[in-house]
């Protein structure tokens, strides 16, 4: 063990263990110690500066900057509240067909849009509708925070793990089409039936209220129409781009920032951006980049290859059973800490597989739906989950720690459940995504610029 | 009183100081209920009241916005747009659901203090810069004996304006 190899892995494990414990924030934290890598890295000689700034995915940070930008434009508008009235007085007050609603919506809604902002947008809502309908709003808080996750996993741009995957694996938007998103419908198909059984009881209250419910009328939630049009018309245009990004050659990154470039021009071309960039959550981003450095600074102390050595062995005698290791391990450690370090740490690894001819594919599945389903086993596993226990402490009926886990770990089982199976279908069917060229087979970032 | 077109006077010969214009406090102690508290307003037809320690000192203020803001849920002041959807019997809920709330939950304890000693001018900036609109005034071992508010600081700029009737 070398001293670069000693000093990276004791630089990023320091930091990975304060940002999990959460003792300071995880942006400052991140932010030190991928500068203290370099420093550390420069003084000896292991990790240059500009080796730092080419482990920066700036895919990933613009795919994620543009993706905000539209957000904020949309969220003003009132938009969703509009949808999630619309929605509920499509199901006239009935229990279940309110969970099924409510949870689709936000599902959806997740699979193009940051399942953050559509929780804390439809949670205020959903709160309402339910005390209105004299129901335990608990039930729908908690599954759109679970069916937000569990929706995201399904396509690129539906969670941040999933766009640095694609970005690392060069897989495009309609990839994940093919591959996850039918994989995330059936896990999402399978949650709904626990959340029917788990919570029975609530589907024979006969709701109270419902004229009331029935006489909200969506479009007083529509505070700029003028601009949620602009906002949708840019919104359907971006994602018509990502459903051709892959035959156009154009990185997600590009799409995601032309239509926050076209956004802005039509809707506030004349006034400052600001008041739109400071919605964009810029430490996130810083987040995000800092940890892309730490992680490059293990890469050259070699620590990732010799982690990649454990991994090796066993994905040549077995990469479905790799798979499915790597598919439970991550989404474990993923009920527990922060998923995006995770898969920051994963990244390299897999690359570095892939380097020495393993076929990694499954494996690059197999780290999506782990990441993105296992954040739901607690109520600390993802940011949606920690919000929605958080709206549902100002109500009657506030989400315990305790009963989260009773209902996400189940949740969670059952999604992973359907994550495997599709693994091994995958595996036996050969269904894997093909590279157009040979340009395209994923290498690591500092060999290879994806930009 | 000073002549319109004098020099406005400075505070040691001011017209009226902080002592002739402040008005005694309400006082309620900790512990008191968010219900409780809604009733001395009601009862002394005041929008705050000054909250004291067991031992008689200051511990802070409640006013009308305080409880406003202990009643609402925060998903509902967090979300503008959702609370255009939320009726009257949901206000009746939540309002019931914190009436036994203790002042101490709510109350504001950074609220802008002066004592007898201090001027006008302290008063009228602490006033602007806190956004409060009662400044508590403390004695020498910090028991509050009279709250000034805006009323009082804007009389005395009318005064110096030269306005009648500004102090009567």
């Amino acid at each position: 063990m070398s001293l670069p190899f000693f000093l990276s892995s004791l630089i990023f494990a320091a930091a990975f263990f304060l940002i999990v414990t959460e003792r300071m924030h995880r942006t400052v934290i991140a932010l030190v110690g991928a500068m203290l890598m370099v420093v550390v890295g420069d003084f000896f000689h292991f990790y240059e500066p500009h080796e730092a700034i080419l482990s920066v995915d700036f895919n990933t940070i613009g795919l994620l900057f543009g993706m905000m930008v539209l957000v904020v434009l949309l969220e003003r508008t009132g938009f969703f509240q509009y949808l999630g009235i619309l929605t509920a007085k499509k199901t006239k007050g009935n229990p279940w067909l309110l969970l099924v609603s409510l949870g689709g919506l936000t599902s959806v809604l997740s699979t193009i849009l940051d399942n953050v902002t559509t929780i804390i947008l439809i949670a205020p809502v959903t709160i309402i509708i339910a005390r209105i309908l004299s129901l335990n709003p608990t039930p729908y808080l908690l599954a759109e925070a679970i069916l937000s996750n569990v929706g995201g996993a399904g396509t690129l741009i539906g969670d941040p793990p999933n766009i640095m995957i694609g970005s690392a694996a060069g897989y495009t938007f309609n990839t994940f089409l093919i591959h996850a998103l039918p994989v995330a419908a059936l896990a999402w198909v399978a949650t709904l039936v626990f959340f029917f059984f788990f919570f029975r009881k609530e589907w024979q209250k006969k709701p109270v209220g419902i004229d009331r419910l029935l006489q909200m009328n969506e479009r007083e939630a529509i505070t700029d129409p003028a601009t949620m049009k602009k906002s949708l018309l840019v919104l359907a245009g971006v994602v018509v781009l990502f459903f051709l990004h892959g035959s156009l050659h154009l990185e997600a990154s590009v799409v995601a920032l032309l239509g926050a470039a076209v956004g802005l021009l039509l809707i506030q071309a004349k006034d400052d951006p600001q008041q739109v960039l400071e919605k964009v959550e810029l430490s996130v981003l810083l987040f995000f980049a800092a940890l892309f450095v730490l992680v490059g600074g293990l890469e050259h102390a070699g620590v990732l290859e010799w982690a990649a050595q454990f991994i090796l062995s066993g994905a040549e005698a077995n990469i479905l059973l790799t798979a499915i290791i790597i598919l439970w391990a991550s989404a474990v450690l993923s009920a527990i800490v922060d998923n995006i370090p995770l898969t920051v740490a994963m990244i390299p690894i897999i690359l570095t597989l892939a380097e020495k001819g393993v076929p990694v594919d499954l494996l690059w599945w197999a780290l999506v739906f782990g990441v993105g389903f296992g954040g739901n086993a607690t109520p600390i596993g993802s940011t949606a989950g920690v919000i929605a226990v958080s709206k549902s402490e100002q109500t009657d009926q506030p989400i315990s720690f305790l009963y989260w886990i009773k209902t996400g770990a189940p949740a969670t089982a059952v999604a992973l459940l359907v994550a495997t199976g599709a693994l091994i279908a995958f595996h036996f069917f050969e269904v894997t995504p093909t590279h157009a060229s040979q340009s395209e087979i994923p290498t690591m970032p500092s060999t290879q610029n994806h930009y | 009183m000073q002549e319109k077109g004098n020099a406005p006077a400075t505070h040691n010969s001011c017209p009226a100081c902080i002592e002739d214009l402040m008005r005694p406090p309400v006082i309620i102690p900790i512990g008191t209920t968010l219900k409780e508290c809604l009733e001395r307003m009601v009862k002394e037809k005041r929008n705050s009241l000054t909250v004291v320690n067991q031992d008689g000192t200051f511990a802070g203020a409640v006013n009308a916005v305080d409880v406003i803001r202990e009643v609402l849920p925060d998903y509902l002041e967090e979300d503008v747009i959702a609370v255009r959807f939320a009726d009257d019997a949901l206000l009746a809920q939540d309002a019931q659901r914190v009436a036994d709330h203790p002042v101490e939950s709510f109350m504001a304890r950074d609220v802008p203090t002066v004592t007898l000693e201090s001027s006008l001018v302290e008063a009228a900036v602490l006033a602007s810069v806190k956004g409060r609109g009662r400044i508590t005034v403390l004695d020498d071992h910090r028991r509050p004996i009279g709250v000034l508010t805006r009323t009082e600081i804007k009389r005395v700029i009318a005064f110096y304006l030269g306005i009648p009737g500004a102090l009567d």
